[in-house]
C-alpha cells in the first residue's frame, strides 16, 4: 500500500519515523561531518535538518511513490548526505574568500549580522596565525605536565570526552581522573599567571 | 594514597577483586580511607558482567570506613561514588528514589546532578521553521515559559535563571512557568506541567495539571512554534 502525503500529518507516524531514522542518519553522516570543522557542522543538526526536509517534502507530495520504510530511509540518507556536502562546499567557498563567513551550523545557520564580501576581510584579520599560536601554547603546556598519564587525560578531555569515558580509556576511576584534572587546572593557572 | 589507588586499579584491571581491608590496614586518614572505598565501589559496579547485579552500596563500607563513616564529607564521597557508578555502569537509579533511600537532604541533589554531568551532559537544540536557533548544555532543572517583560523575546535561553523563553510577552495563552524539565537519570528527563489548572499538550502527549511525563534521550517535541530536541551532549 503506497504511503500518502496525508500520512505525514499523523504525529504517531512521524514519531515512528523519527525513532527509526534519526539515530541512523546521525551515524550515516558522522564520518562525513567529522571532516568539517565545528561549530560549522554537527551530525545532530544535519540529521534534524534532513529529517525535517524529508517530512516537509513528503507532506507536500514531492515523493509520490513511497511504499516502505527502506525507500524512505534511502531518501532521508540521501538528503542528509547532500546537506553535509552543501555545508562543506559553503565552508570551502568562504575559505576562498567569497560571500559571508559561516557562523552557524549546517542549514540552521543564523543569517543575522554576517559580513559580506570584502567587508569580511577586516573581520578575519589576524585569524590565520591563531590556530598555530594555540597549538604552540598547548604543546608548551603539555610538556610541563608531570607524565604521559596527565597528558592523556587532558588530551581526551580537550576532545570532549566525559570523565567516565576517560576513566574507562585509561583504566582508572573517575575520582582519579577528577584529581588529575584538578591538578592540571591548578598547574596551568599558575603557569598562565606567571607568564602574564 | 596515589600508590594505593594505583594498586587497587591494577588489581581490579587484572580481574582480581582486591582485599580492601588489607589495603586499608595502614591508612589512618579518614578521607584517604573514604577515597579507597569509593574507588573500590566504582570498580565493583564497573566489573559486573551481564549477570544479575550485585547491588553494592555506600553502606556496605560502613564497617571498613570505621570512624570516617561518621564524617559527613566522607559519607557524601561514598554516596556520590555509588550514584555515579550506578548511573554510568549499573542500574541507573532514579534521583528521587536514590535521595529517599539514602535519606539525603534536598540540598545534596546538586552534588548528584553534578555527577550526572560527568556521566553524560545533556543539551537542548531549539529549532524554528527548520532553522536551528539555539543550542546549549542544560543544567539539571529548567523552566520553559512565556517571556517576562525584562527578558529577551522568544526563543531565548537565560542561563542565570535556567529559563527557556518559548513565547513572547503578548502570547497570554502561555504561562510564565509553563513546562518544567529536569534530569532524573543519566539519559532520562521528566517534563512537568507547571499549571495546576490546565492540561498541557506536547505533540501527541497530554500532561495533566501538575502532572509529569518521563522521556528518554534523545527526545524531540514541538512546543509552541518551536521544535526542541533534548540530546546527549558528550560521551
Amino acid at each position: 500500500m503506497p504511503i500518502e502525503p496525508s500520512d505525514f500529518d499523523d504525529p504517531a507516524f512521524i514519531e515512528e519515523l523519527w525513532d527509526a531514522f534519526y539515530p541512523r542518519v546521525k551515524l550515516a553522516v558522522l564520518s562525513r561531518v567529522r571532516s568539517i570543522q565545528r561549530p560549522v557542522a554537527d551530525e545532530s543538526g544535519i540529521a534534524l535538518s534532513a529529517f525535517h526536509s524529508f517530512i516537509e517534502n513528503a507532506r507536500n507530495g514531492k515523493f509520490p511513490n513511497l511504499v516502505d520504510q527502506d525507500e524512505m530511509w534511502r531518501l532521508v540518507k540521501r538528503i542528509a548526505i547532500r546537506k553535509t556536502s552543501d555545508v562543506r562546499k559553503n565552508l570551502l567557498a568562504q575559505k576562498r574568500g567569497g560571500g559571508a563567513i559561516v557562523f552557524g551550523q549546517s542549514d540552521f545557520s543564523d543569517d543575522s549580522g554576517l559580513s559580506q564580501g570584502i567587508h569580511s576581510a577586516s573581520d578575519r584579520h589576524g585569524e590565520p596565525s591563531e590556530p598555530v599560536e594555540v597549538a604552540d601554547l598547548l604543546n608548551t603546556m603539555l610538556q610541563r605536565l608531570p607524565d604521559a598519564r596527565h597528558q592523556d587525560v587532558i588530551l581526551l578531555k580537550l576532545q570532549g570526552a566525559s570523565v567516565v569515558t576517560i576513566a574507562e580509556c585509561l583504566g582508572t576511576t573517575t575520582r582519579t581522573i577528577q584529581r588529575i584534572l584538578k591538578k592540571i587546572e591548578q598547574s596551568w593557572q599558575s603557569v598562565l599567571l606567571e607568564d602574564s | 594514597m596515589d600508590a594505593l589507588l594505583d594498586r587497587l586499579d591494577f588489581l581490579w584491571k587484572d580481574g582480581l577483586a582486591p582485599d580492601l581491608n588489607e589495603l586499608l590496614t595502614d591508612v589512618r586518614d579518614p578521607v584517604a580511607r573514604a577515597e579507597l572505598c569509593a574507588a573500590d565501589l566504582e570498580w565493583r559496579w564497573r566489573s559486573q558482567g551481564s549477570g544479575p547485579i550485585m547491588a553494592w552500596s555506600a553502606s556496605n563500607y560502613q564497617a571498613m570506613m570505621g570512624t570516617a563513616w561518621s564524617l559527613p564529607a566522607c559519607r557524601q564521597l561514598l554516596i556520590d561514588a555509588e550514584w555515579l557508578a550506578r548511573s554510568a555502569w549499573g542500574d541507573k537509579p532514579h534521583i528521587d528514589h536514590f535521595v529517599a533511600h539514602h535519606q539525603l537532604a534536598e540540598s545534596q541533589r546538586g552534588s548528584l546532578w553534578e555527577k550526572l554531568d560527568q556521566v553524560v551532559q545533556m543539551k537542548l537544540i531549539v529549532g524554528c521553521k527548520s532553522k536551528k536557533v539555539l543550542e546549549f548544555t542544560v543544567p539539571f532543572d529548567i523552566t520553559l515559559g512565556r517571556q517576562n517583560p525584562w527578558e529577551p523575546s522568544s526563543p531565548a535561553w537565560i542561563p542565570d535563571t535556567g529559563r527557556l523563553v518559548v513565547a513572547d510577552v503578548q502570547q497570554r495563552s502561555m504561562s510564565r512557568k509553563q513546562l518544567g524539565l529536569r534530569r532524573v537519570r543519566a539519559e532520562e528527563i521528566e517534563l512537568i506541567n507547571c499549571s495546576e489548572r490546565r492540561a498541557l499538550k506536547i505533540d501527541i502527549y497530554e500532561i495533566a495539571p501538575g502532572g509529569t511525563m518521563n522521556a528518554f534521550l534523545p527526545f524531540v517535541f514541538g512546543f509552541n512554534h518551536l521544535t526542541i530536541s533534548a540530546e546527549v551532549a558528550s560521551v
